[in-house]
């Protein structure tokens, strides 16, 4: 390699981590999301609010989740699993329980998450109340453009236009 | 232009393959046959059988049972022929036991495609899909392979896999479209036990693997939970979530909010809600019926809905003989055990009765579908001791079960148990204010006592103002809304949700009929009192 194109390939790096640097968005845009008000099949009777940053790639992104319930004893416990292509920035403790009572309605969790490439991802929180069901929440952490991954299957259309999604059969033929 | 058929495709390879040896008699191909062209004046008969992988519950009904995952049939959904340009060339539904049975020209090259939906158009008439709402809206196929329909190739079997590999789903989930088919087929089948000329208005099940459970773009699978509105399912299939494909009790019940909003009516607002839990009269109702009709329509008592990692964990209650939990007329537990006894033959204390489906399906698509209050377990009840006053005694025997008093009008006067909560429809005379004050003992937004029930009437249609405001002193900004229900349309004539602190008001243009308001507080602000008036 000669220091030319050494030289032309250095500052393409240069020019990308300055670019990337200079890519930042000034003040993260907040993603908001809330369950209260929405249909639900049976369940835990819990809502989740939450707040979630959306930020580049590799800054970290601060998501707020708060749990609301109408039970007012016993105990919430909530598990929580994250995508793995987000990187919590603290430790997380994936099981928390909440003891219910009087006073408060609203249980808050939060966290900092961080990720390599472009996309939505998820955390996942899976919550039981004895005696009440479960309900499962996902929250969405968007990260650069948030670019949503598509189906990989391929949509065909029939010969009435209809649009189809075609999965292979398993097939026995006598 | 005109397309080449496969099979002269085919033909003129084979020919042209078999001219070019070296001329040399020793290293020449192999004669083959030609192949035969489609013979339409000799229709040939295909026919098989369509089925899935059904996984159940585990006997426990926590967590899905892949160990004794079984093949089931697909009943009524729509197989087509498909010729080698792509182009159907016969179709049919498979009967209620999967099979099918196609007519296709001798000798054509046809592959067998399977559509995962019911449609029917004569009556009864039904139109159910189901679609990926990721994906353009496209509907889940399955396909077999092009084979010469001859007499050799006369039955051709179907089956859907789960994908499920031991531990995981390692391929595509074809089984799960026509897994909640069959919820669906079994919903429909109860409705047509009650009325055989059926009308079902078109329903589309949203499903995809990437539903989950975040509220957001259902185009994203941002679907937030499994639920019904305006005849769409949105279904999870999350894996290691949340899936609900083979959770049939969950099909089911969403299903029966689909027979609400279209064969009978429902005020519901919607929201969580549980067994135990103290709930607005119209969402223990719905909720209570949800989980009643799930267990009727699958013949099965127990609702169950699993969740997890391997889908390993999950929930359950007996909808007829779970453990009673707050009791009452605001309970859907209270609800769905005396909607299921009603209905049920098996008798026991106080369930000396079986009505059947049909007298529930005459109430609730007759009487309820038109009740001028809001749809409630005392309107339900009302309208069934009135079309079935020999069992009047046997219907209050079951209603008395769950701590209720005998239920005599709409309004469901008479209450013993937590009286001073009835919901009062509290009549507004057009210039004057009223009062009201929302409670929130029992939670928020879809609680006893989170909204209150106001009743007017206009005489003159015309331009009104709906006002209201707060008129006391509290801490915290209220957010009052409201939802103006036609009872002469059953129809919600305006929403009034917009975010201006302690107060709402809104011009409407009205008809002259009869309304109820539903005023609540968005920010649900304990002691607030709102003066609601209309001009």
């Amino acid at each position: 390699m000669n220091n030319l194109i050494k030289l032309c390939i250095s500052s393409v790096l240069i020019g990308s981590i300055a670019m990337a640097s200079t890519a930042k968005v000034s003040e993260p845009k907040l993603i908001k999301g809330t369950s209260i008000g929405k249909y639900a099949k049976p369940g835990a009777p819990v809502d989740i609010t939450y707040t979630s940053q959306n930020v580049e790639v590799g800054e970290s992104a601060e998501v707020n989740f708060d749990l609301s319930t109408s039970v007012q004893t016993g105990i919430m416990h909530v598990k929580i699993k994250i995508d793995k292509q987000l990187s919590a920035l603290q430790k997380v403790n994936k099981n928390v329980s909440f003891t219910l009572d009087k006073s408060t309605n609203v249980y808050p969790l939060k966290m900092n998450v961080s990720a390599e490439a472009d996309g939505v991802y998820y955390i996942k929180l899976l919550v039981t109340i004895k005696g009440k069901g479960a309900r499962a929440f996902a929250v969405p952490v968007y990260i650069g453009e948030g670019r949503v991954k598509k189906s990989k299957v391929s949509v065909q259309k029939t010969a009435s236009g209809e649009n189809i999604s075609v999965s292979k059969a398993v097939e026995s033929v006598e | 232009m005109k397309q080449i058929g496969f099979n002269t495709f085919l033909l003129t390879l084979l020919l042209v393959l078999n001219g070019c040896g070296d001329g040399g008699g020793g290293s020449a191909l192999p004669i083959v046959p030609p192949v035969p062209e489609p013979d339409p004046s000799h229709p040939v008969s295909i026919s098989g059988q369509v089925t899935y992988d059904l996984v159940p519950a585990k006997s426990d009904y926590v967590g899905l049972d892949y160990l004794n995952m079984r093949r089931e049939s697909s009943k009524l959904v729509s197989v087509e022929a498909i010729d080698d340009v792509n182009n159907p060339i016969s179709s049919t539904v498979t009967d209620a036991n999967g099979h099918y049975s196609l007519e296709v020209p001798l000798n054509s090259q046809v592959k067998i495609r399977v559509y995962a939906k019911m449609i029917k158009t004569d009556q009864p008439v039904w139109n159910v899909k189901v679609v990926d709402n990721t994906n353009n809206n496209s509907v889940y196929v399955m396909e077999g392979a092009y084979s010469l329909a001859d007499t050799d190739t006369s039955t051709r079997n179907l089956h859907a896999p789960s994908g499920w590999a031991g531990t995981s789903y390692t391929s595509t989930r074809v089984a799960a479209p026509f897994a909640m088919l069959d919820s669906v087929y079994y919903s429909m089948e109860k409705v047509l036990s009650a009325e055989p000329q059926a009308v079902f208005s078109p329903l589309l099940v949203n499903w995809s693997v990437n539903n989950k459970a975040a509220p957001g773009d259902p185009a994203n699978g941002d679907i937030g939970t499994s639920y019904y509105y305006d005849r769409n399912l949105f279904i999870l299939g999350d894996e290691d979530s949340d899936t609900d494909e083979y959770d049939d009790h969950v099909i089911a019940h969403e299903w029966a909010h689909y027979y609400e909003d279209t064969f009978s009516r429902s005020d519901s607002v919607g929201g969580p809600h549980s067994d135990g839990e103290i709930l607005d009269i119209r969402v223990a109702l719905s909720e209570g019926w949800g989980n009643a009709f799930s267990a009727m329509a699958l013949n099965a008592p127990v609702y169950f809905d699993t969740y997890g990692a391997s889908q390993s964990n999950g929930f359950n209650f007996n909808v007829e003989s779970e453990a009673k939990n707050n009791a009452g007329w605001y309970s859907e537990g209270s609800i769905q055990r005396i909607l299921y006894d009603l209905f049920d033959s098996t008798n026991e204390g106080s369930d000396t009765i079986n009505l059947g489906f049909a007298p529930i399906h005459k109430v609730f698509t007759g009487q309820e579908k038109t009740t001028p209050l809001f749809t409630s377990l005392f309107s339900f009840i009302t309208y069934l001791k009135d079309e079935n006053p020999a069992e009047e005694t046997e219907i209050d025997n079951i209603v008395a079960s769950e701590d209720i008093e005998s239920i005599t009008d709409i309004t469901g006067s008479g209450r013993t148990n937590k009286a001073s909560e009835l919901p009062e429809y509290t009549d507004l005379v057009l210039g004057s204010d009223v009062s009201i004050c929302p409670s929130y003992a029992y939670g928020t937004y879809n609680k006893l006592g989170n909204r209150k029930y106001i009743r007017f009437n206009i005489s003159t249609a015309g331009s009104y103002s709906i006002s209201i405001r707060k008129n006391n002193t509290v801490s915290g900004s209220t957010d009052p809304d409201f939802y103006l229900h036609n009872m002469s349309t059953h129809t919600i004539d305006a929403v009034g949700e917009d975010a201006t602190a302690d107060m709402e008001t809104q011009s409407v243009n009205l008809a002259a009929g009869s309304y109820l308001l539903d005023v609540y507080d968005y920010e649900s602000i304990s002691s607030a009192c709102f003066n609601v008036t209309v001009n």
